[in-house]
């Protein structure tokens, strides 16, 4: 392993994960597997293309969990995120290459933010490559930015979640789950991996950082009762869902020392449940749209709905509990309005589930075909390791059996009660939303649009970035040479043979 | 005799003399035309090991003639030189094999082989050269040798490209050959050596040593096509497939940043560049050239244009790493050098398969050859993503030392110029990757069925797919002591420690 290690690339240097990596690592590589299964009886075309994608895909993502050097963490990151272009454009349709450019237009320019956050971190930490020496090393403004922003591209939290409704949507549904279970969260594990804890600058940013989770929780909440695709909700609930995960980490960023073990293991456990539970939601939403469902496959349905609104027994309730009990830990312990919004973003998260449990019984026809049992073993296989978390995660068990003390049991069943007679009521007391406010298209489509038109020209004639004048330049310098070159020529060679006397005669004097 | 001090010229007469045999064939002497090419090819590769290790080990390989009061004939083979002849023998391995296949059954070959030696012969002297006498004397061989080859097929377009090449180059040639005269006339013409030779003028003379800079880098500034002097290269690219590879990747560009490198270092040396104040005006123009090389490449509607416009903007990187004048930086650009011929070389390749087979030179004619062509579509997709500076290409690694090599010289700017540079490089690499892979197939101009096993001739693919995979290989095993990233170290390493 070392001996490979030093003909590769400089600084290159892999190792089995431990600890909490080694659990990131573990459900990274089961989604995988999972949605390879299910591609296998579900892709029926341009499986060329696919299957190159997906798998290169996969080797990006396992590879940046187990790279311990920049290089090796930027390869994989890099192939992970170029890769998945293809699963966002497999279908070919025009929504889907709409959704692909976005993508790609994103991916690139957060792979360039990328590349210049790493290279700076590298320099301050006295170029040193692997990734526990820049722990040591502080931030700066800039790189604290170009970090946020390029991780946070891919990461997909409120702001800049706009490739992501779009994207998921588009991409089969396999690819779509493991784009939300597992590659979204390579964003969230680079932020983790490369932002070193207690950072004074860090610390100072804490309530803006504190501000982006809770606008991210929100926003996707809200926005997604406004749309009626199962995926694009799904999508919309991913960038909801990466809020809180973003408060896992601020929160594991400001944990006093001692706690800071703990406080990392629920960052994985969260990150763990909700790629659980996503995958096996986005494999649902898949199957619904053209498949006919057994009746045990809304068993297994419902069950991802009740761990997304961390009903008790679920492991959504452990980790919710476990984040307001960091919450008490950590230096935010005073802001007695976190817990409120929490409350309030628990609310968001049930209405959302109960609406995508109401289209997904609207969208089912029993008229389909049946699913292949190789895609409905995968989908069990999620669903079963969702449901069986806190049993194979020992480490989690407190924390379970303290979500079911009666009085947590209280805290997070009655906000998923007061959503579900909220929804009632809107759906059938309720005025409808404005046709306008309905599916709304983001603008992003629109930017991305007018970008290509910048480098992306139709005809020799036409062109989106006009600068004949360079052109004509040329043009007349390659023609006054051509055409005159015995004039220079002559000119210099005389001037040469001058100069050089001129030269000889004064050296010699 | 001393075996040693002959190596040089040894490695600069095993493509010469094949060449000047090659002239002398009758055009129907396939065999023995190609025997005496590749003959030549593998001697050359053979000699070039053996100095290779020799240099590794610490060898010293000179060769001396006398030849001008204060400036004989050298040839000298160090770790720098050893770089650009490794590169040019290695691609003129693969280009020999394309040409052969590229030129099947068409006429006047033996003149065009004849040429194509000389040409190499011509790059590999300049790159042995000793001095900067010898250097020019080559430079202005390699002129000569390549105007035929641009010319080659004899329509009113490449005769035209020919001439616009022609008083380009001789110009250049002329104003080069200027500056070496002026510190011929200063100090004699020694040999080249690390921390130039230039330090003991500085006081009286830096007026002068500052004027022969600017007409030596005029001069080189010509085949390097750095900004206002690159109108030849997009001219130049009419040249039939082999020849424009050629150009792009080693002979022409490469010879002027090559140069480039050599006044650098091996003629004014660090510290009379930083004394004289030179560094941040070249560091200027190289970013200028990168960035409007990129900018122009984007507009151009043809594929092997958009390959030219994009080599004005990669060769300039080498410049870029060079004027930094930080090692880290250093290294960046002599690998650059070695990693933009490996990859330019796969596109034009590539760009003449598609132009051979289906009759492809528009971009827009690109829809769905992927199918058709998987494999040269695969070498131009990984020449492509190596020049945006993928990771897993060599361009990364080249990206990666010249802008940390930029943040280390103290040129923070240099990192916004390199990531626009990869914006725009994936700007217009993209959608042509996009239009191979992902657009069903369109009407190709000319499909034609060249091989009945592969997509195409068979000497026309291996080329592009052992550079493809070279590609990869400098990338992914940048650590082996067979890297070029190792051997750029090691120059650095004996550039940089003068002392």
């Amino acid at each position: 392993m070392t001996e490979l290690q030093t003909l590769l690339w400089p600084g290159a240097e892999f190792a089995v994960p431990e600890g909490p990596v080694a659990l990131w690592f573990g459900f990274t590589l089961l989604l995988w597997l999972c949605a390879g299964l299910y591609s296998l009886s579900t892709i029926n075309q341009r499986k060329a293309l696919y299957w190159s994608s997906f798998t290169l895909a996969m080797a990006g993502n396992l590879l940046l969990l187990l790279a311990q050097d920049v290089l090796g963490f930027y390869l994989g990151f890099a192939l992970m995120s170029l890769s998945a272009y293809g699963l966002v454009i497999h279908s070919g349709q025009g929504a889907a290459r709409r959704a692909g450019r976005l993508y790609l237009q994103l991916a690139i320019f957060g792979e360039l933010l990328l590349f210049a956050a790493l290279l700076l971190r590298v320099e301050t930490a006295d170029g040193a490559l692997a990734i526990s020496d820049l722990q040591a090393a502080a931030l700066t403004p800039l790189t604290l930015s170009l970090l946020l922003l390029g991780f946070g591209l891919k990461a997909g939290f409120f702001p800049l979640h706009i490739w992501l409704p779009q994207a998921h949507p588009a991409a089969p549904a396999p690819a779509s789950a493991v784009l939300s279970g597992a590659m979204i969260k390579a964003g969230l594990f680079g932020l983790w991996q490369f932002i070193p804890a207690g950072d004074g600058l860090l610390l100072l940013w804490l309530p803006w950082l504190l501000v982006l989770c809770f606008s991210s929780a929100f926003f996707g909440a809200l926005l997604a009762l406004l749309h009626r695709k199962t995926k694009v909700v799904l999508a919309y609930s991913s960038v909801s869902q990466m809020g809180y995960l973003l408060l896992a980490l601020v929160l594991y960023w400001t944990s006093p020392a001692d706690y800071q073990a703990q406080a990392a293991w629920l960052l994985v456990w969260y990150a763990c449940h909700h790629a659980l539970l996503k995958s096996a939601l986005f494999l649902a939403a898949g199957t619904v749209s053209s498949y006919r469902l057994q009746v045990w496959h809304w068993l297994a349905l419902i069950w991802p709905l009740v761990s997304l609104s961390a009903l008790p027994l679920s492991s959504g309730a452990a980790v919710k509990y476990g984040l307001k009990q960091d919450l008490g830990q950590s230096i935010f312990a005073n802001w007695s309005l976190l817990p409120g919004l929490l409350t309030l973003g628990a609310l968001s998260t049930a209405l959302l589930a109960w609406h995508l449990l109401a289209l997904l019984r609207e969208q089912h026809q029993p008229t389909r075909p049946k699913l292949p049992s190789t895609a409905s073993f995968s989908w069990l296989v999620l669903v079963l390791a969702s449901l069986s978390m806190p049993w194979w995660l020992t480490q989690l068990q407190p924390l379970w059996w303290q979500a079911l003390q009666p009085a947590a049991m209280l805290a997070a069943g009655w906000p998923v009660l007061l959503a579900a007679g909220l929804y009632w009521w809107w759906q059938h007391r309720g005025r409808p939303l404005p046709a306008s406010w309905q599916d709304p298209v983001s603008p992003a489509l629109g930017w991305s649009l007018w970008l290509k038109s910048c480098y992306q020209t139709q005809s020799s004639r036409q062109q989106a970035l006009p600068l004949p004048q360079w052109r004509k330049q040329e043009r007349r310098a390659n023609r006054w040479l051509t055409q005159q070159a015995l004039l220079p020529l002559a000119s210099s060679t005389l001037l040469a043979v001058i100069l050089l006397l001129w030269l000889l005669s004064s050296v010699s004097r | 005799m001393d075996w040693n001090s002959w190596l040089p010229v040894f490695i600069v007469l095993s493509s010469l003399l094949p060449g000047l045999l090659i002239f002398s064939l009758a055009e129907h002497r396939f065999a023995l035309r190609t025997t005496l090419n590749l003959g030549g090819v593998v001697v050359k590769l053979l000699l070039v090991a053996w100095m290779w290790q020799g240099v590794k080990a610490g060898e010293d390989y000179y060769f001396e003639l006398p030849f001008l009061p204060g400036g004989a004939f050298i040839l000298h083979g160090d770790a720098l030189s050893l770089q650009f002849v490794l590169l040019s023998s290695v691609l003129w391995l693969v280009t020999t094999l394309y040409a052969i296949g590229y030129l099947e059954g068409s006429p006047l070959r033996s003149r065009f082989f004849g040429y194509f030696s000389l040409c190499v012969s011509a790059t590999v002297g300049l790159a042995l050269s000793g001095n900067l006498i010898s250097f020019v004397l080559f430079y202005e061989l390699l002129t000569l040798a390549t105007f035929p080859l641009v010319v080659h097929r004899g329509t009113v377009e490449s005769l035209r490209a020919g001439r616009r090449y022609l008083a380009y180059t001789i110009s250049g040639g002329v104003v080069l050959m200027l500056g070496a005269a002026l510190l011929h006339s200063l100090t004699g013409s020694p040999v080249f050596m690390p921390g130039g030779y230039l330090s003991p003028l500085l006081a009286e003379h830096s007026g002068l040593l500052m004027l022969a800079f600017v007409l030596l880098i005029t001069g080189l500034g010509v085949k390097a096509a750095l900004l206002p002097l690159h109108g030849w290269l997009p001219e130049a690219m009419v040249a039939p497939a082999p020849v424009s590879a050629l150009l792009h990747a080693v002979a022409v560009v490469k010879a002027g940043a090559f140069g480039i490198v050599r006044v650098v270092y091996d003629v004014f040396g660090v510290d009379v560049m930083q004394q004289l104040d030179l560094t941040w005006p070249l560091v200027l123009l190289a970013s200028a050239t990168i960035l409007y090389g990129s900018w122009r490449a984007l507009q151009q509607q043809d594929l092997k244009r958009r390959l030219a416009y994009s080599t004005v903007s990669q060769v300039s990187y080498v410049t870029l790493g060079v004027a930094m004048l930080g090692p880290v930086a250093a290294v960046g650009g002599l690998v650059h050098l070695v990693h933009q011929g490996v990859m330019k070389i796969t596109l034009f390749f590539c760009a003449g398969n598609f132009a051979e087979t289906l009759g492809i030179h528009k971009i827009r004619e690109l829809n769905g050859v992927g199918r058709r062509m998987p494999l040269s579509s695969i070498a131009f997709t990984l020449g492509a993503c190596g020049m945006i500076g993928l990771p897993a290409t060599a361009g990364m690694i080249s990206k990666w030392y010249l802008a940390s090599g930029a943040l280390e010289a103290g040129y923070p700017l240099v990192l916004l110029v390199l990531l626009t540079s990869s914006a725009l490089n994936a700007m217009y690499f993209l959608p042509v990757i996009f239009r191979i892979w992902c657009l069903p197939a369109g009407d190709w101009p000319a499909p034609k069925q060249l091989s009945r096993r592969f997509e195409t001739h068979w000497m026309l693919l291996l080329p592009p797919v052992i550079t493809a995979v070279l590609i990869v290989l400098m990338g992914l095993l940048a650590g082996t002591d067979l890297s070029p990233l190792s051997w750029s170290k090691l120059i650095v390493e004996r550039e940089f420690s003068y002392d």
